[in-house]
């Protein structure tokens, strides 16, 4: 990608000199408004969950990490659509054609025997360090998305390293994995109503093992939907790169 | 200024040079990681406002909501920079281009 990387040559002097002033001025008044916030959340009602997660609240959530009670049981409606974001990033990728760029599949660490040597560590350290990560999420800052997030660099180092190629993506395990989020987040609001729950209300004693459960497969899907995303775009970006030197 | 003062602050202006950066620079990689810079900036100020004093630094449990807004939004910031990429570089193998084209009328559009 050779275009002229410094600034755009059509914006005259004049004009980039007012976007800057009025993007100073923009950024005052930004600093001021955000200076103004209130340190304590404004109560909207009575009822402090609206803005505070209260302890007591936090108790019932089946979670001790409030961060966690938030993500999973006070706004799980957020991280299902989060979920479903995922899915609809792979979707959009996949229609945008990237995945059918042949990807230079020789990057030279094929025979790096250093790297595949380390890859035998580091790889099985990974997943013990996500199943941690996930477990600690329910009293501790962690959970799916970081312990994800960990799986995910592992299967990139896997693909770097050329242990993993484009076969996964017709792999039915890795199709279930990618859906796994939404599909058992979906499943579970669908199932606590059938014992007379509203939709993502978990009925009481129940809710650790659900949230539990949605973030496994949370996990699972984070971890695989990254490794797609940077394998889909990274390919390209780097054989762009190399027609250009050429 | 308290600590905290200065993240809120930091963060506007992360923000800041997000906006401008994405509003000046024609490269659409650019674009993208200026997209990035201008999140990072709000995710920065959610942060440091989720903290109850702020005239202090005394540990205090934070306001969980706005943590976990930023965790969302980290995963969905993630997800649409690797669409934006994904479409700028099918956009580069099918135009040759790595800037978009300016919208004027009368003008010829370049491009296949």
């Amino acid at each position: 990608m050779n275009a002229n990387p410094s600034a755009n040559p059509r914006l005259g002097g004049a004009t980039r000199t007012l976007l800057l002033v009025l993007m100073l001025g923009l950024l005052y008044l930004l600093a001021v408004v955000v200076l103004m916030i209130p340190e304590r959340p404004l109560y909207l009602a009575d009822d402090s969950r609206l803005s505070v997660v209260d302890e007591r609240v936090i108790a019932e959530s089946g979670v001790g990490n409030p961060v966690t009670a938030v993500l999973l049981n006070f706004r799980a409606y957020d991280t299902l659509l989060e979920l479903a974001v995922l899915v609809l990033a792979v979707i959009g990728v996949q229609a945008a054609g990237a995945v059918v760029v042949p990807r230079n599949s020789k990057n030279g660490w094929q025979d790096n025997r250093l790297l595949q040597a380390a890859l035998a560590i580091i790889v099985p350290v990974s997943i013990v360090v996500a199943g941690d990560l996930l477990w600690m999420g329910a009293d501790h800052p962690g959970g799916a998305f970081q312990a994800g997030a960990v799986l995910s660099g592992a299967g990139i180092m896997l693909i770097l390293a050329g242990r993993l190629n484009h076969s996964f993506l017709n792999d039915w395990r890795y199709r279930v994995a990618n859906i796994a989020g939404v599909a058992v987040f979906v499943m579970v609001g669908l199932l606590v109503m059938t014992v007379g729950e509203k939709f993502l209300e978990y009925p009481g004693g129940y809710a650790k093992a659900l949230i539990l459960a949605i973030e496994t497969a949370a996990m699972g899907s984070v971890a695989v939907v990254f490794v797609f995303l940077f394998d889909a775009v990274a390919g390209p970006l780097a054989s762009a790169r190399q027609e250009d030197r050429q | 200024m308290t600590p905290l003062t200065f993240y809120l602050l930091c963060g506007v202006g992360l923000f800041g040079m997000g906006l401008f950066a994405f509003l000046t620079v024609a490269h659409l990689l650019r674009k993208v990681l200026a997209l990035n810079v201008l999140g990072a900036g709000v995710f920065m100020v959610l942060i440091a406002v989720a903290h109850p004093d702020r005239s202090s630094l005394q540990p205090a449990s934070p306001d969980p909501i706005p943590h976990a807004l930023v965790l969302t939004g980290i995963v969905v910031a993630v997800s649409a920079t690797a669409l934006a990429l994904a479409l700028t570089c099918q956009y580069y193998a099918v135009t040759g281009r790595t800037d978009l084209p300016e919208d004027s009328p009368g003008s010829e559009r370049p491009g296949p």
